[in-house]
């Protein structure tokens, strides 16, 4: 899979979490919470619609690795199956 | 599942508790001790939190000593000692005084956990001007009303907030006379000024005008069941419980570090985030990112906490990691954890003891009563999921209210009831800011009602069973049902909202609503989500609904009153109950 098809991928988890944030607008390469201000709870649907989508397992401990949207998408195409 | 009693170890303490024998400190507890344990203002001026805060610390022989040690977002880390906390507090009282605000004027701030925010609440105490803080996630609708309702006269927060959520508001806010901006070297224009500016041209000398115990302190915003939010305020006599759950519940010990992840933005980051560690002059970490699983075990490890108190929300996602930290990380340091914000489910309060070498304490206490009311104790055994037994100096009652009269005072053990406590403790609110009505209805019969039903067992611990109103608890902070109902409703497609807690695992609850729509509109997933986006919009994450649903009728009482318990148990697959009041 792409890059550009793994971020509208994850662009489309979030146009249902935070509709009104026009993704034109958001700089990839800062915090996904901040740019799309959501919470952490909000955050934590992300990462479970992610695991859902790509049939990849998110530990807590890798949240870190995940917080801006660049940084997300890098760590997505590592882990999906070939 | 019953969990057994988890006994503590009395022989091998790191440090000796400060409460040995919970009895008998109940029993012979007066606040005039705790009163002689703080110092006053100089020559009987009174009493002032900033005071007992930075000052009497900044006097004495520990003035060197790091009271804050602040760690941003990158990891870059600042120290003030308390002998610099007196200066930069003096130099933001100094700039409240030059800029004309006075006793008892509102100074907000909207920000993230920054340097700036600490000096601006100790040195708005020192003004007697009354601090009130705002979440930095709140939406432009929240920010307003709560300004609005306070009378802000003075605003500190960051240019990046300021534009996108409060510019907008400015002619709506005719109190507001000044918006100090932390990052911003220069002034914007006459109102909107630099923070920095003020401050290097202020004055490090300041002497704390005197100061009456009972004159207001703090002003904390709190959600209802009906009606815009409640502004509770505190005097500076709460200082006194501030100090004494300090040194009972949290323990803290001359040298102790220790870490509040509450923001300030909710009572308990003010109340322990700010006010009790520095009250018995320890180090307070203050960190500005957000929760970060691994990254929090680091800070516990690296900065060496003693005493960590955190929330039963953050608790379940380091739970998620499914590590055991005190085998990864040097977490020799740490004696005592606290939790607070909902009830720490008992899996938890045994989790700690297992993962982290120690039980989680929990302990129970509302933005009213200003600081911690029931708690386990380091001392005292802990039954997982009761909240503990009540604090040396607070009186708790289990009653039966009707009518707005106690018909009955519960002395049975195991039987259900409003929590409620007397009145007669130092921090209790005095008012809800221009509602006095409303903060009388608070007040039956000499108790003060919680609005939280609970039991007690034989041996005086406290159970937390649920809460006699609607109000909605999200990762351990406060939403009213009603100011979320209130923004969907501006939208022109819904004709009725109806909001509810939906349980979830991690947060507690979620907010949920429901909608009617108007003559005209069909529900369709785009306006759902125009419904979401709308709300986010107004009311921001912290507050807005994650869910929304159609109805096409809300389940109303005769009387047109939106029956959200009935919203709930269908929700929820519940039984109805009563519906006798049910319109049909």
């Amino acid at each position: 899979m792409k890059n550009t098809q793994i971020q509208q991928t994850i662009l489309d988890i979030l146009s249902k979490i935070a509709p009104e944030i026009d993704p034109a607008t958001v700089d990839m390469g800062y915090s996904i919470q901040e740019e799309f201000e959501i919470d952490s709870m909000d955050f934590l649907r992300v990462v479970t619609a992610v695991d859902e989508i790509f049939g990849i397992a998110i530990p807590e401990s890798d949240y870190a690795n995940i917080s801006t949207m660049d940084d997300m998408v890098a760590y997505i195409e590592e882990k999906i199956p070939v | 599942m019953d969990f057994p009693t988890l006994k503590k170890a009395t022989n091998n303490w790191k440090e000796t508790p400060n409460l040995k024998d919970y009895q008998k400190t109940y029993n012979t507890f007066a606040w005039e001790t705790i009163r002689k344990e703080l110092d006053g203002l100089p020559n009987n001026q009174g009493l002032n939190i900033a005071h007992e805060a930075v000052d009497r610390h900044a006097n004495s022989a520990q003035a060197t000593k790091t009271a804050i040690r602040w760690i941003g977002k990158k990891g870059n880390k600042r120290n003030i000692s308390y002998l610099e906390l007196k200066a930069e507090t003096n130099r933001f009282a100094n700039v409240l005084e030059g800029l004309g605000i006075q006793k008892g004027e509102r100074v907000f701030s909207l920000a993230g956990r920054i340097p700036e925010l600490y000096i601006a609440a100790l040195g708005t105490l020192k003004n007697t001007s009354v601090f009130c803080p705002l979440f930095s996630a709140f939406g432009p609708e929240p920010i307003m009303q709560r300004l609005g309702r306070g009378k802000g006269s003075v605003l500190l927060t960051t240019t990046k907030l300021f534009k996108r959520k409060v510019q907008a508001l400015l002619p709506q806010l005719p109190d507001l006379k000044y918006v100090l901006l932390a990052d911003a070297t220069e002034d914007v224009d006459e109102k909107v000024l630099s923070f920095a500016r003020l401050m290097a041209a202020a004055s490090t000398e300041f002497t704390i005008p005197p100061t009456n115990s009972e004159d207001s302190a703090l002003l904390h915003f709190t959600s209802g069941t009906t009606g815009m939010p409640k502004g509770a305020i505190h005097v500076h006599n709460a200082v006194q419980t501030h100090y004494m759950t300090g040194k009972y519940v949290l323990d803290f010990q001359p040298n102790d570090i220790f870490w509040c992840t509450a923001d300030p933005g909710w009572v308990t980051g003010t109340s322990y985030g700010i006010i009790a560690p520095l009250t018995h002059g320890i180090t307070n970490i203050i960190t500005e990112a957000e929760f970060d699983a691994l990254r929090w075990f680091e800070t516990l490890q690296e900065e060496k906490v003693n005493i960590w108190y955190t929330a039963p929300t953050a608790i379940r996602r380091l739970m998620r990691l499914g590590m055991k930290p005190k085998d990864a990380y040097d977490l020799s340091h740490l004696r005592l954890i606290h939790s607070v914000g909902e009830p720490l489910n008992p899996e938890a309060v045994v989790w700690g003891e297992s993962a982290l070498g120690m039980p989680i304490h929990d302990n129970w206490w509302q933005t009213e009563t200003g600081g911690i009311m029931i708690s386990n104790f380091p001392d005292v055994e802990i039954r997982p999921g009761s909240m503990g037994k009540p604090l040396p100096g607070i009186e708790v009652g289990l009653v039966q209210v009707e009518d707005s009269k106690i018909t009955k005072v519960i002395t049975e053990a195991g039987e259900t009831g409003e929590l409620a406590l007397k009145p007669s403790f130092p921090s209790i609110f005095r008012t809800y800011l221009n509602e006095e009505e409303r903060y009388q209805k608070c007040f039956v019969d000499g108790w003060y009602l919680s609005g939280d039903l609970a039991k007690r067992d034989a041996d005086g611990y406290y159970w937390f069973v649920g809460r006699a109103k609607e109000i909605i608890k999200t990762s351990g902070h406060m939403v009213g049902p009603f100011e979320v109902e209130s923004a969907l409703i501006e939208h022109p497609a819904v004709a009725e909202a109806g909001v509810i807690g939906k349980p979830d695992p991690m947060a507690g609850e979620l907010v949920k609503a429901f909608v009617s729509l108007n003559t005209g509109y069909e529900w369709s997933e785009e306006l759902r989500l125009e419904l979401m986006g709308f709300t986010r919009k107004k009311l921001g994450a912290a507050v807005a609904p994650k869910e929304i649903d159609f109805l096409e009728d809300l389940p109303k009482t005769k009387s047109g009153k939106i029956m959200r318990r009935l919203l709930k148990a269908r929700e929820l697959g519940l039984p109805e109950g009563d519906t006798s009041t049910l319109e049909k």
